[in-house]
């Protein structure tokens, strides 16, 4: 039987390729997850509760892993929406017509504006940067030395909550804001 | 800071005029000497290993365990246990020894030493108790015993040893040292028993001592009001029942001279009625827009799951080339057909191109039905977002209506409690005209009598469900903090428990902490199978599992440098040779790589669990006791007599092989 496709993980995954792809030429497979588990916390801090939120992680190779974006992923590439360029991927055009065919949806314009802004942030700070900072988020860090296959506790993205509060105020419309100051607040933690 | 216990290490224990133990007809004393690392006693059935484990954990608590599989709370233990530690011994020594019969143990806690002798059947005394370091060649007492009696040294033991070790009180000590570092022979499994799990991960995942105190104590005591609230709900249900029994009998009783009382009671009858009539209505229309958010609630799933669906579909791949002879059978060699270039690339190029639905070659499209089927699918997906929409704005406009209703309701609620008041109030000044009675006396009081137990039992029933709740908050915020503590120690106990449960069981399993209801346990799953289902274990390496979990506890929790001692009796059970080399494989690596202590006693079979754990450990680590020379064996086993040194010598053989 076929695997079963989530409508969010369909759509998340081919966004953040088409932002990733326009922005840095190109991107990997794990950043697709990785920029995922970072729109997780935007989401929780834009006022849902993370319980709604469609995806769970484990950490895998040093990055999370999330098998309802994996599965999604292997469906794009089959129908030629990404294509495979050795080091890394990029989004074909019929990519591009599939995620503009599906942005105006009602259910997915919300999530578009988390996306937006994560992957905005990856170029008002420098890639290597965001990425480094987002691999440091405490959970991800202890998972990835446990080995343990437990699910990434997104919980843990509350206590940051109140340092970004203290920065950027309690309610920032525009999420890139609370976005930078993650990843400024990832980066100095040891 | 994840709380530490400094475990007690056992370094000498005597058993004085023990009867079951006799050589060549004589009863025989036993001085054993016991050294770090595994201690292990063998010997044939029936010799007494496990009444020997027993007296030992009897001389350090005053407790044998009753055999059966209940685990109970630390403040439980004796009050369960008490009668059958003071039948156990009964027959194991005869009559004529059990004055004389007694068991002296020297135990180490930190730098301390503690000496004490326990007679097997005052349960609750000791006859010797001596504390004492040892500094240089100097001995240096910390205790002093004189003018006390056998009482007052057996609770001054409780106290001092409790302190030494850091456990709030004895019970606790009791708790660990007969639960968690015993597996013995009735192979109770705290972690698979989840009030006992609960139990050990609240004591064990703790920062502050008294909060696993706390945590059993809020339990019982919610438990207890559960309990009685139970009891008086049902108690006021039998009083309803026989009140209702009894009212078919009820005449009107009209009284005339207190007319006007009578019209003002009518006045406030009808207020009753009213406000009960508000508020029925707006509990109905309260309860009716519940059903329609769970409704909707139902409908939005649907919509999803058929949203995910038609998703499935729409990605599904489609390419009708892959079915052309000629691809198929380039993918298999290849070696592409049209070009005869070769690799391991071809079957993934091929795969990516003729999947884009178009011809590779001349780019035309090879299905002229897929656009087509692919905007049918597009629209429904269109129309069922809408109808998600839509049906989620129902939904959130309900919610706030949802809300609104609540209020009234409980406004509406106010209101009748403060009607019922004023008739209640007018019915106790007045009751001559509030009870009109059925016209018999003898009935009339018999409903007086049921009213009143009902109300007694109900305001109870009400009471002690409010007394559990009112414990529910500061229970769960204790709780959390387990979970919290647990999240800081796992970084050591995970990875600990890991090691050792692949050690036996050869597999990479992972553990979690799981809140069920008012309990915390630990879940085992193994990697890759779905994380909902329950993987499936024998009972044996259920055994084994909940011993590696005990150890990792026992590491994790050890505050000194001789860590614990773990007391297992008999272990190889019902395993096969190769489990049994695994165990050995798990007990070597405790003793060894974690350098806590296994007093253990073993059958005499194919032993191959001593074999491998004597062949890991060697005689450094290692001291392995014969039974056979404290006690007469029977006449088959002296007539298997070779068959047992034959396992002895290659045990032997192995301890020096390393």
């Amino acid at each position: 039987m076929d695997d079963q496709v989530n409508p969010e993980a369909f759509f998340d995954s081919l966004s953040l390729a088409h932002k990733l792809d326009n922005y840095f030429d190109g991107f990997k497979l794990e950043e697709i997850h990785l920029f995922s588990y970072f729109s997780s916390f935007l989401y929780c801090y834009s006022g849902e509760s993370i319980g709604t939120w469609p995806h769970r992680y484990t950490a895998s190779n040093g990055f999370p892993f999330s098998a309802t974006i994996y599965t999604a992923i292997k469906r794009h590439i089959q129908n030629g929406l990404f294509e495979n360029k050795e080091e890394y991927y990029i989004i074909s055009g019929r990519g591009t017509d599939e995620f503009n065919k599906f942005k105006g949806l009602s259910n997915f314009r919300s999530r578009e504006r988390i996306l937006n802004a994560v992957c905005t942030t990856a170029i008002l700070v420098p890639y290597s940067q965001t990425v480094r900072a987002l691999l440091n988020e405490p959970d991800l860090q202890k998972q990835i030395q446990l080995e343990n296959g437990s699910w990434l506790n997104q919980m843990s993205f509350y206590p940051q909550f109140k340092k970004i509060s203290d920065a950027v105020g309690i309610k920032a419309n525009d999420l890139m804001i609370p976005a930078i100051e993650l990843i400024n607040s990832l980066s100095i933690q040891k | 800071m994840q709380k530490r216990y400094n475990f007690i290490k056992l370094e000498k224990v005597i058993l004085r005029n023990f009867s079951l133990y006799k050589k060549n007809g004589k009863v025989c004393d036993i001085d054993e000497t016991i050294n770090a690392g595994v201690y292990c006693l063998a010997g044939a059935n029936g010799l007494g290993k496990t009444t020997f484990l027993n007296a030992i954990n009897y001389g350090l608590t005053g407790i044998v365990l009753e055999p059966e599989k209940t685990v109970y709370s630390p403040g439980e233990i004796v009050k369960f246990n008490h009668g059958y530690t003071e039948r156990y011994f009964k027959g194991r020594i005869v009559k004529k020894d059990e004055k004389n019969a007694e068991i002296e143990i020297l135990l180490r806690v930190n730098d301390k030493y503690f000496r004490i002798i326990r007679s097997f059947f005052e349960r609750d005394k000791l006859r010797l108790l001596e504390i004492f370091s040892i500094e240089g060649n100097t001995k240096i007492d910390h205790f002093e015993s004189k003018n006390k009696n056998p009482k007052e040294l057996n609770d001054h033991y409780q106290q001092l040893l409790a302190i030494e070790t850091g456990f709030i009180n004895f019970d606790y000590f009791v708790f660990y040292q007969l639960y968690v570092l015993t597996f013995d022979e009735n192979r109770r499994m705290i972690f698979w028993d989840d009030r006992a799990s609960s139990q050990a991960l609240a004591i064990a995942f703790n920062s502050e001592p008294d909060d696993a105190e706390k945590i059993l104590d809020l339990a019982r005591k919610m438990e207890k009001h559960e309990s009685n609230g139970r009891n008086a709900r049902w108690s006021s249900t039998q009083a309803k029942k026989k009140i209702e029994e009894l009212m078919p009998k009820n005449k009107d009783r009209k009284s005339s001279d207190l007319e006007e009382l009578e019209r003002e009671f009518k006045i406030l009858n009808r207020d009753l009625e009213k406000a009960q009539k508000v508020y029925e209505n707006i509990s109905i229309e309260y309860d009716t827009m519940l059903k329609r958010q769970s409704s909707l609630n139902s409908e939005i799933m649907q919509l999803k799951t058929a949203h995910t669906k038609l998703f499935s579909r729409y990605s599904r791949p489609r390419a009708q080339l892959l079915e052309n002879t000629n691809i198929q059978l380039s993918i298999k060699k290849q070696e592409c057909w049209l070009c005869g270039a070769v690799g391991s690339y071809i079957a993934d190029n091929i795969e990516k191109s003729v999947r884009k639905g178009a011809c590779p070659l001349c780019n035309t499209a090879i299905d002229k039905n897929y656009n087509a089927d692919q905007d049918k699918l597009l629209k429904l997906i269109k129309k069922n977002d809408e109808n998600i929409t839509s049906k989620n704005s129902e939904l959130d406009d309900l919610t706030q209506e949802i809300e609104g209703k609540k209020t009234d309701l409980d406004k509406a609620e106010i209101e009748l409690k403060k009607v019922k008041n004023r008739v209640k109030d007018f019915s106790e000044d007045n009751p001559e005209i509030s009870f009109k009675g059925t016209g018999n006396k003898k009935i009339d009081a018999l409903i007086e009598q049921y009213r009143s137990q009902y109300e007694r039992a109900d305001k109870e029933a009400k009471e002690e469900y409010a007394k559990r709740d009112n414990l529910k908050p500061e229970y769960e915020r204790l709780l959390k903090k387990v979970e919290s503590s647990y999240r800081e120690a796992e970084t050591v106990f995970v990875p600990t428990f890991k090691k050792l449960a692949k050690s036996f069981i050869g597999l990479d399993l992972q553990i979690q902490p799981q809140r069920n209801n008012r309990l915390i346990k630990l879940v085992l799953e193994l990697q890759n199978t779905a994380r909902t289902e329950s993987f499936q274990l024998s009972e044996s390496q259920r055994f084994f599992l909940d011993i590696a979990l005990r150890m990792a506890l026992a590491i994790l929790l050890s505050g000194n440098n001789d860590g614990a001692t773990m007391i297992i009796d008999t272990p190889e059970g019902s395993l096969d040779i190769t489990y049994e080399n695994r165990v050995g494989d798990m007990f070597a690596q405790y003793v060894t790589t974690y350098h806590q202590n296994l007093f253990m006693t073993a059958n005499i079979n194919t032993s191959q669990l001593l074999l491998s754990l004597a062949r890991k450990c060697g005689r450094n680590n290692m001291e392995f006791r014969r039974m056979i020379e404290w006690t007469d064996p029977s006449e088959i086993q002296k007539e298997g007599e070779y068959l047992f040194k034959q396992v002895f010598d290659s045990i032997e053989a192995a301890l020096n092989e390393k």
